[in-house]
């Protein structure tokens, strides 16, 4: 039944992304195309007072310039630009008027014959602005900063329970800290592009770089005031995303708009410095006060967190509930702010806010285990909590403790002298630390489309993405399984608009639904083929009902007697058909007996030099519990993606603003820091057994963010343990380690 | 020996004679940048590398070096990759290179072509600090073009060691990087070479602090006088104070690796 899920199934696309053949948006080729290129703004906050384009229309090859004053016509209602996934607020409107909202928006677009010629008379547009006074220091914005109204707001703290303030009064032992991230960008290695291919007779094909295409597609529509048919949206491959790529970015309406306006098929790739002015990871201030008793159970947490938006949308996500989550603690409260900074709005980045929430919380919890002279590890265990703690439920499965024990063991943890600086090699102080992570095991409804022909071979069709993640994958091998055919006989299709529906490819929901997905149609096409194989003349299967029939190496099989089968094969030419087309919608019942969550126990060692503060993490070993792994090597490479994340979380990443100009200063991968090879050593991935019934069918909780949470704590914690020095503002510079 | 102007990086980091004769250059050229960039490097353009500056390349704010006259946004701005010495009003950019350091130590000298002929320059004389005119980098004149460096016979390929230190253990810029190269009679210090990189508009050289080697036993109080001239002017900024001690300790560590002939190593990223 299960050949091909849990196993180490290469990448089905690998081919194709090594030898090229793999296509990404501003890939796609098409005779007379056409190419734009963006000129962004200079100030952060006014309105343009001038745009003088004649230079740049003076270029030869140069087709038209747009800007808010000749573009064509666009939707004039903020509903129109709310797509699936926007928070609360008027969507940014590209080239819509003369407001400026942040530094890097888009003011004007070139259209041109060539890409080169685009971009440079691009360089040649004048733009004058009446500037207004901005502010892009969350520091400095922190008073000002509000709380949403709690009704207002999906992702309000959760409620508050006991008596914090009265318990952290009374605890034997307190510790409170501020902790803060700076803006991170996703950095994606692919660059944001669209390629609008414009069709005879007016329709447009999208190639859109993207995580969700059927978003793309819809809010193309209503921007556009186009039917439904007339835009398809397409984005076979996307080279990473991580987020930015869930709501439609501003690249794809422009390169539609100018489509449109030039009858021709225009490409527009951004370039490395505009895709910092699409969205960010927000900076965070939080706020963790935490009470325990002198042995070692907490009394109180308290979470306080400010957070970043824009001047017109009010983004967040769940800042502060993770620290009353995670552990066993009567009394919690919570409390969010955000702040409106003159900066674009942030959106999802890996795990939204859990890594900077959790970051701060597992800090927070190793600073209470050393004035408890606990053991970290031993003080999470004391603290560990079987049930939810907001809603006091069970979880659907919970492996944690067995995360705790298979990653300590692995990692040596039982070696660590407590003392600070206590561990060293040579000129190197050697820390160990550790963090526990946590995300949710979410699910979304998802239809999937089976086709199967008699030979033996299924198409299975979804709109959903692969963003990198390996979706194609672990399709086919679901697939594969669930319909008993070999994983060559199965093909993938997905990332376009026109298939079945799909949310977008976020919150680590798509590989649990989609799975399961598959699983429900292929359950139905195993019916159709039994209700074909009934009919065949003296059936072996004519007494057996579906539940009791598998399909496998490409036959019907009773579960309870292997000698009664049927070849696919055979029961459609007895049926007369030559191929079974199913479709069906999976739902997931929203269970409110159980709360569903993934998490991690990640253990770090760093060595630092102690004169010169140089920081190495030596080995990271990472004990994850997601449930049912359906593919243990793609899986294994999305949790050290998340690790090497992590490292640059913790000592590498941070997006430079003057707040003197309001404006980003290292939009580049030179100057904006991310691990290189020479930063990465050992990275283990542990999978724990975490066999769940409840969460879905397939028991598939999904893991694309857990690899990321905890781990810059973990580091931090071993920075601690390494140096003595405790640095609550990320990254850990070695200048911090001087302070 | 001479190295003509296109020799890129990666050739001259893993000829044999640089290796054998020349390993502070080779291990300086091996700091910088990436294998793939230091394919495509040459020797004359890594000279003329201009600065990291962040408002150098932001043409939305102001830079003398990029338009004299118009200031220096970094000195109230992000500072913390810029210059602590030889600094001016008008720019507190940094030379990236980390060649140009060990180049600087070896007393290298860049032969330039143009209008007027051949001539020579001595690499101390080949950057120039900002002053008021922070856009020239060089004093290379107007048509000229750099057609070889040229590497005088002493070597120091016994005790010497370029000690980068960056933000990231590869590709990233020096905050601060250390040209040490010593000959040893003994105990005794018979020459020292020092240079500083990522602290200055050029890489960063004081004859005193050398004097300050030459002759004295290879302790660790002699590297920290040599540190403390070399650093005598140093000034920083809002973000970039850090520099100061660290480079004083990179200093230390440096000659401490060249006194032992133990010089860092380019590929494991601990410091040695």
């Amino acid at each position: 039944m299960t050949t091909y899920i849990g196993t180490a199934t290469s990448r089905v696309d690998g081919r194709a992304k090594v030898t090229g053949a793999a296509k990404y948006a501003g890939e796609f080729n098409t005779a007379g195309l056409a190419h734009a290129s963006v000129v962004t703004s200079t100030i952060a906050k006014g309105r343009i007072a001038r745009i003088d384009a004649s230079e740049a229309l003076s270029v030869a090859g140069v087709i038209d310039v747009f800007t808010h004053q000749n573009r064509p016509p666009m939707a004039s209602t903020d509903s129109a630009y709310k797509d699936d996934v926007a928070p609360e607020g008027a969507p940014f409107r590209p080239l819509y008027n003369d407001r400026i909202w942040f530094s890097g928006q888009p003011v004007a677009l070139v259209v041109a014959e060539e890409p080169e010629i685009a971009r440079f008379a691009a360089s040649l547009v004048r733009v004058e602005y009446d500037e207004e006074a901005y502010v892009t220091d969350v520091h400095r914005q922190r008073e000002a900063a509000f709380a949403l109204e709690p009704d207002e707001n999906p992702f309000a703290p959760p409620k508050p329970r006991g008596a914090a303030e009265q318990a952290f009064a009374a605890a034997a032992v307190r510790h409170r800290g501020e902790y803060y991230v700076p803006i991170e960008h996703h950095n994606p290695m692919e660059l944001f592009a669209s390629t609008v291919i414009f069709e005879p007779d007016g329709k447009l094909t999208v190639y859109d770089k993207t995580q969700g295409v059927q978003n793309v597609q819809r809010y193309l529509c209503s921007v556009l005031g186009m039917q439904p048919d007339e835009v398809r949206v397409l984005s076979p491959f996307v080279g990473g995303a991580f987020g930015s790529g869930l709501r439609p970015q501003y690249q794809a309406l422009l390169a539609a708009l100018a489509a449109r306006a030039v009858n021709r098929s225009v490409r527009l790739v951004l370039t490395r410095q505009q895709m910092y002015g699409l969205a960010y990871r927000p900076a965070m201030i939080h706020e963790i006060t935490l009470g325990a008793n002198a042995g070692g159970t907490l009394d109180a947490v308290m979470h306080e967190a400010v957070t970043v938006t824009s001047q017109y949308e009010d983004f967040h996500r769940q800042e502060t509930g993770w620290s009353g989550l995670l552990y066993k603690c009567a009394n919690a409260k919570y409390a969010l702010r955000l702040a409106r900074l003159d900066l674009p709005t942030p959106c999802d980045m890996r795990a939204p806010s859990a890594p900077p929430a959790v970051y701060a919380l597992e800090c927070a919890i190793d600073e209470l285990a050393v004035a408890l002279k606990l053991d970290p590890l031993e003080l999470r265990l004391k603290c560990y909590s079987d049930r939810d703690q907001h809603t006091d439920r069970p979880y659907s499965s919970k492996s944690l403790r067995e995360c705790y024990r298979q990653g300590a063991e692995t990692f040596g943890w039982d070696k660590r002298n407590p003392e600070p600086c206590s561990m060293r090699e040579g000129a190197e102080l050697v820390g160990w630390g550790m963090a526990t992570g946590v995300w949710e095991a979410l699910q979304v409804p998802i239809a999937v489309r089976v086709v199967l022909t008699a030979n033996g071979h299924a198409e299975v069709s979804c709109a959903t993405s692969d963003i990198g993640t390996g979706t194609y994958t672990i399709m086919a091998q679901v697939a594969a399984d669930m319909l008993g055919l070999p994983l060559d006989n199965v093909t993938i299709k997905l990332g376009d608009s026109t298939l079945p529906q799909s949310p977008v490819e976020g919150g680590s929901w798509i590989a649990a639904s989609v799975s399961n997905g598959i699983t429900t149609t292929a359950g139905v096409v195993r019916e159709e083929l039994l209700r074909l194989a009934k009919r065949m003349p003296n059936s072996p299967l004519a007494n057996a009902k579906v539940d009791e029939v598998a399909l496998a190496d490409g036959r019907l099989v009773s579960k309870r007697d292997a000698l009664r089968t049927v070849s696919i094969a055979d029961a459609m030419r007895h049926g007369g058909v030559d191929r079974i087309e199913q479709e069906t919608t999976t739902t997931f019942a929203q269970d409110s007996s159980h709360a569903q969550n993934t998490h991690s126990a990640v253990f770090a060692e760093v060595k630092v030099d102690e004169q010169l503060g140089v920081i190495r993490v030596t080995r990271v070993v990472s004990a994850v519990a997601a449930g049912r792994i359906l593919n243990t090597k793609t899986a294994s490479s999305q949790i050290m993606g998340g690790v090497v994340w992590g490292i640059g979380m913790a000592l590498h990443e941070e997006t430079l603003v003057d707040h003197n100009f309001g404006r980003i200063m290292n939009a580049n991968i030179a100057e904006y820091h991310v691990p290189v090879n020479a930063d990465v050593h050992d990275i283990k991935v542990i999978f724990v057994d975490e066999p769940d019934e409840i969460v879905n069918p397939l028991g598939v909780k999904g893991l694309g963010e857990i690899g990321i949470v905890g781990v810059a704590a973990a580091i931090a914690n071993a920075v601690y343990h390494a140096t003595g020095k405790r640095v609550r503002d990320l990254p850990i510079t070695l200048d911090k380690l001087q302070r | 020996m001479r190295i003509g102007a296109l020799v890129p990086n990666s050739d001259l980091a893993y000829h044999p004679l640089i290796a054998q004769r020349y390993p502070m250059l080779a291990s300086a050229i091996l700091a910088g940048a990436s294998a793939q960039l230091r394919n495509m490097a040459s020797t004359g353009g890594n000279l003329l590398q201009r600065t990291r500056c962040y408002y150098f390349y932001d043409t939305a704010t102001p830079c003398s070096k990029r338009e004299p006259g118009s200031g220096c946004t970094a000195i109230a701005g992000l500072n913390r990759m810029h210059a602590i010495l030889g600094t001016s009003e008008a720019c507190i950019a940094t030379h990236p290179s980390d060649m140009c350091v060990a180049l600087a130590a070896l007393e290298a000298t860049v032969y330039v072509t143009g209008p007027a002929g051949v001539r020579a320059i001595a690499f101390a004389d080949f950057h120039r600090l900002p002053g008021d005119t922070p856009q020239r980098d060089t004093n290379l004149q107007p048509k000229e073009i750099v057609t070889a460096v040229e590497l005088p016979a002493r070597g120091f390929s016994e005790n010497y060691t370029y000690l980068k230190i960056r933000d990231r253990l590869s590709y990233a810029f020096a905050l601060v990087s250390v040209a040490a190269a010593l000959e040893l009679e003994g105990e005794r210090i018979k020459e020292a070479r020092l240079a500083l990189g990522g602290v200055a508009h050029r890489p960063w050289r004081d004859p005193s602090a050398e004097a300050a080697l030459r002759g004295q036993d290879a302790s660790q109080a002699t590297f920290a006088r040599a540190a403390d001239l070399l650093l005598r002017d140093a000034k920083g900024f809002e973000h970039n104070a850090f520099k100061i001690g660290l480079a004083r300790r990179a200093i230390v560590r440096a000659l401490t690796q060249a006194t032992a002939g133990t010089p860092q190593s380019q590929s494991n990223k601990k410091i040695g």
